[in-house]
């Protein structure tokens, strides 16, 4: 019972960080239909821009912004050099070129950052707690924490702002939005603006537990798009669901089985639950349209 | 020959078709019309099993065919064009409607082992059947063209013709003179009426009204998913509710 | 017999190809150059069932390296634990890629785009996680070893010259096979499939069971190179079958033209050659690590995808066709009809 408390912490934990990776799918999925494989390297950039910064002494606050900044503004940078310029290419071509994007990211962080894993200091002291026999370090409540206000602020933003709303507007309906004068182009470069912001705070977040790498990103964009299919691709409350369930599995299989075994436990699992239900657990079925 | 019995079709919210049957015999060319949204394409989508109907059977030939996957419905005999111009745009005139004959020219397991040799024995024999079609519907001409050179009026004959290939019962043809200009709409529909004399049934969407009361035996009148007049051209032309319906649609138009 | 409008086998070009694989060996002589390019063989197999895959079948694999995994450590295990003659072992290599594809599509054969994109990256890391940890059958991660070596008429083929012969033989089957099938009936229909889904299953053809036909072909070839990949080296291990292995293979794809064999071929061997370079530039530049060799394929990725959507082989074909045209158009003072005009565009 306790082992079994302990490794649901640690699913919860992890499966945050993957839930926000999988947000970002599904913010850049809704609006651009791209999937963004390179959604982990945002992740990865956020950890280790934030490692870069800490080490050469700006103050710990001020690197947490710097980071977000720089990070947000390489999402724009990758829509507005590469993404655009691709419109009109068929979903093959796109994956593609966020494949490439992402072995490139990859690449030049291995130079920058070299092959080492590093070390980012907590949020604040991180004397694990214990709950119910199970420990947790703050620095977990902080991911899940962190994880929470994200959602939060997303609900609000698309709910309660016009430009949640316009953003909104652009998936369901992209031909009305325009008509509405809602500019395709600004939304698509938003949404990889808002994923890459997503993804910069879950690199920050989990940055300290466990010390980022520059090859960190492709498992996090595999896991994060795993949860983003799982939950249903396009819906974000299926992303949560998704990222928490895949967190779970793999520190299940890990718990209880090997470290060694998580992998292809979970991976099992999800080719499973796609079998049983193909569009994901919160995925409709929807036949499109196809222009008939 | 073919039966649509208490058809209903619902997308969501959207009753796209509500209730609605009608039958359409051996050799006639029967017209579906109806204002724009009328559910005219969706019952064709329902008929070439592109997708099942909510509620309701459709019968070909006395059997069931709603439940059928799209392929499976072709080699019973019924083929169908598109409204909005679904042609193999990177395969040549040619290529488009050999793949109209794909399912007649079955290859066995001989015909595989000659795939390591590449002698395709069947080829010249349904390239030269190609090229009748083609000349049966004067695409000769073109006929190495790529499919996405062509003007709209060629690709809706190509539709056509690539339909015509698979040698069908019912032909289906959705907005087939939509965007030709007049030249071109009488031309097709001589060609309609040719096709209808070479033994084929046919099942006609359209809007230009000269067309549909030159050539249909018969119309069926569709309006916001449910049938509203059925019969002989002269009738529906003095029916009421089909002017009415007709007349709000032209109004409402023109509101917009 | 050749029929105006219809893609059909260039035999011309299987011709110069098979000149250019006897030929290879009498100019390039030195051992690493024929190793190389007997990998190069191996990649040119996985790339050509890949390329039929996403150019014929519009479906993408990011796991096309499990197949090739599983093809390498059936013959090992067949041959080295088993003790099976390798050429028996042969049609088990291919089988068996060949089942686990049939059996991804048949349980996922409502899946495609992105959902069969996730699913086949997950069966990659699966496969990759099975041979690492599956010790006591695959030796785990640092590899099997004791693979015997093929040999023919009781003579065995050795690393080298025979074992280049051997490989570029078989992408010499792989080859033309593939080159009939895209221009038969049923490469036709795989084609139209690309261009209109609806209308194809319209004409009659079974779409989904023609993609899963694809897809259990191009793990056999997958399977094929494994086989042959297995045999080539005395040892094998899971780091040669990863996700960065399925990437690597789908750039080849790209880069050569997905909607083309000879593309697909042709890909692989600029891959292979670029990855050649980058090393030999890398014992004399400092600078220059393994590193770099992955900005070059992503930038390849990315190039590619921008610039030239089709692909390296088609486009070049295209262009030559194009000015082929103008020559004959500037040649011939004949006004040129609308018609022959927008072949040229
Ligand atoms: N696949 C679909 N999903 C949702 N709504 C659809 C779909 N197909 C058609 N509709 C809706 O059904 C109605 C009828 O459309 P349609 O059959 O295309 O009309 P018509 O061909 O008569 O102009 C329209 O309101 C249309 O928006
Ligand atoms: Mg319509």
């Amino acid at each position: 019972m306790q082992d079994f408390l302990q490794f649901t912490l640690t699913g919860i934990t992890i499966g945050s960080i993957y839930a926000i990776v999988a947000l970002g799918f599904v913010t850049i999925y809704s609006v651009t239909k791209v999937i963004n494989l390179a959604q982990g390297e945002f992740v990865m950039l956020g950890g280790l821009t934030m490692f870069s910064l800490v080490s050469v002494g700006v103050p710990y606050w001020l690197s947490f912004i710097a980071t977000i900044l720089f990070v947000t503004f390489i999402g724009w940078l990758m829509e507005f050099l590469l993404i655009r310029r691709a419109k009109g290419a068929d979903a093959i071509s796109l994956i593609i070129l966020t494949i490439g994007t992402s072995i490139f990211i990859r690449g030049i962080s291995s130079m920058v950052w070299g092959k080492d894993q590093h070390t980012v200091a907590p949020f604040m002291d991180n004397t694990p707690v214990t709950i119910g026999g199970a420990s947790i370090t703050p620095q977990s409540i902080w991911v899940v924490l962190i994880m929470l206000l994200v959602v939060g602020l997303m609900y609000m933003f698309i709910d309660k702002t016009m430009l949640g709303k316009a953003f909104q507007a652009s998936s369901v309906n992209p031909m009305a939005a325009r008509l509405m004068g809602i500019s395709p182009k600004r939304m698509s470069s938003f949404s990889f603006v808002l994923s890459a912001s997503l993804g910069a705070i879950a690199g920050l977040a989990i940055a300290p537990i466990i010390f980022p790498a520059y090859d960190m990103g492709a498992m996090l964009g595999i896991k994060g798009f795993s949860a983003a299919i799982l939950g249903g691709l396009g819906s974000a409350p299926g992303a949560v669901i998704g990222g928490l369930l895949i967190g779970l599995f793999e520190s299940m299989g890990a718990g209880y089985v090997s470290s060694g075994m998580k992998d292809i436990i979970t991976f099992s699992i999800f080719l499973l639950i796609l079998i049983i239900r193909p569009n994901g657990i919160l995925g409709e079925k929807t036949i499109g349209k196809g222009g008939l | 020959m073919l039966q649509v019995e208490s058809i209903t079709k619902r997308f969501g919210g959207v009753v796209a078709n509500s209730d609605v049957s009608f039958s359409v015999d051996e050799g006639q060319i029967v017209g579906l019309i109806g204002p724009n949204g009328a559910g005219k394409s969706t019952m064709f989508n329902m008929i070439s099993s592109i997708f099942p109907p909510t509620e309701g059977n459709i019968l070909f030939c006395g059997k069931r065919i709603d439940l059928l996957p799209s392929y499976k419905v072709a080699p019973l005999g019924i083929s169908r064009t598109f409204q909005n111009l679904q042609v193999f745009k990177n395969m040549t005139v040619i290529e488009n409607v050999m793949v109209g004959q794909h399912m007649r020219t079955k290859q066995n397991l001989s015909g595989v082992a000659s795939m390591l040799l590449g002698i395709a024995k069947n080829e010249r024999k349904v390239y030269e059947e190609a090229m009748d079609i083609l000349r049966f519907f004067n695409l000769e001409l073109l006929y190495d063209q790529k499919a996405s050179s062509l003007s709209l009026g060629k690709l809706r004959l190509l539709e056509f013709a690539r339909a015509y290939a698979t040698e069908p019962k019912l032909l289906l043809l959705d907005e087939i003179a939509a965007g030709l200009n007049h030249s071109e709409t009488s031309e097709m529909s001589e060609l309609i009426k040719r096709v209808r004399d070479s033994g084929v049934t046919i099942l006609v969407v359209e809007h230009d009204m000269d067309l549909v009361m030159s050539i249909c035996d018969k119309l069926v009148v569709l309006d916001q998913g449910m049938k509203i007049a059925e019969g002989a051209p002269k009738e529906i032309q003095a029916n009421e509710a089909v002017i009415a319906a007709y007349l709000g649609a032209e109004i409402e138009e023109e509101v917009v | 017999m050749k029929l105006q409008g219809v893609q059909q086998t260039k035999w011309w070009g299987v011709v110069v190809f098979i000149a250019a694989i006897l030929i290879f060996p009498l100019v390039v002589t030195q051992s690493f150059f024929i190793t190389q390019a007997t990998f190069a063989g191996i990649y040119a197999i996985i790339a050509i069932g890949l390329g039929l895959l996403m150019g014929y079948a519009g479906q993408i694999s990011l796991g096309q390296a499990a197949f090739y995994g599983v093809g390498a450590y059936t013959t090992s295990i067949l041959t080295a634990t088993w003790g099976w003659s390798p050429w028996l072992s042969l049609p088990i290599a291919l089988l068996v890629p060949a089942l686990l594809a049939f059996f991804m599509g048949y349980t996922m054969s409502r899946l495609s785009g992105y959902y069969l994109a996730m699913a086949t990256l997950a069966l990659g890391i699966i496969v990759h996680g099975l041979l690492v940890e599956g010790k006591g059958i695959t030796m785990g991660a640092s590899g099997f070893y004791g693979i015997p070596q093929l040999s023919l008429f009781g003579m065995t083929i050795n690393q080298g010259v025979p074992y280049y012969f051997l490989v570029w033989f078989f992408v010499l089957i792989v080859l033309i096979l593939s080159l009939n099938i895209v221009h038969s009936r049923v490469g036709r229909a795989l084609r139209s499939i690309h261009d209109s889904e609806i209308a194809s299953s319209s004409m009659g053809v079974n779409t989904g069971r023609y993609k899963m036909q694809v897809f259990i072909l191009s793990a056999a070839f997958a399977g094929l190179a494994g086989w042959l990949f297995a045999h080539m080296s005395y040892s094998i291990s899971p780091s040669a079958f990863t996700f960065d292995a399925s990437i690597l293979f789908l750039a080849m794809v790209v880069l050569g033209g997905s909607g083309s064999v000879w593309g697909a071929l042709i890909g692989a061997l600029l891959i292979r050659m670029i990855g050649i370079t980058v090393h030999t530039l890398g014992e004399q530049f400092s600078f220059i690590t393994s590193d770099s060799e992955h900005v070059i394929y992503g930038l390849i990725l990315i190039l590619v995808v921008i610039f030239m959507p089709k692909g390296l082989f088609p486009t070049v074909i295209d262009w030559f066709k194009n000015t082929s045209i103008k020559r004959v158009e500037k040649k011939s003072s004949v006004p040129v009809t609308p018609i022959e005009r927008s072949v040229s565009e």
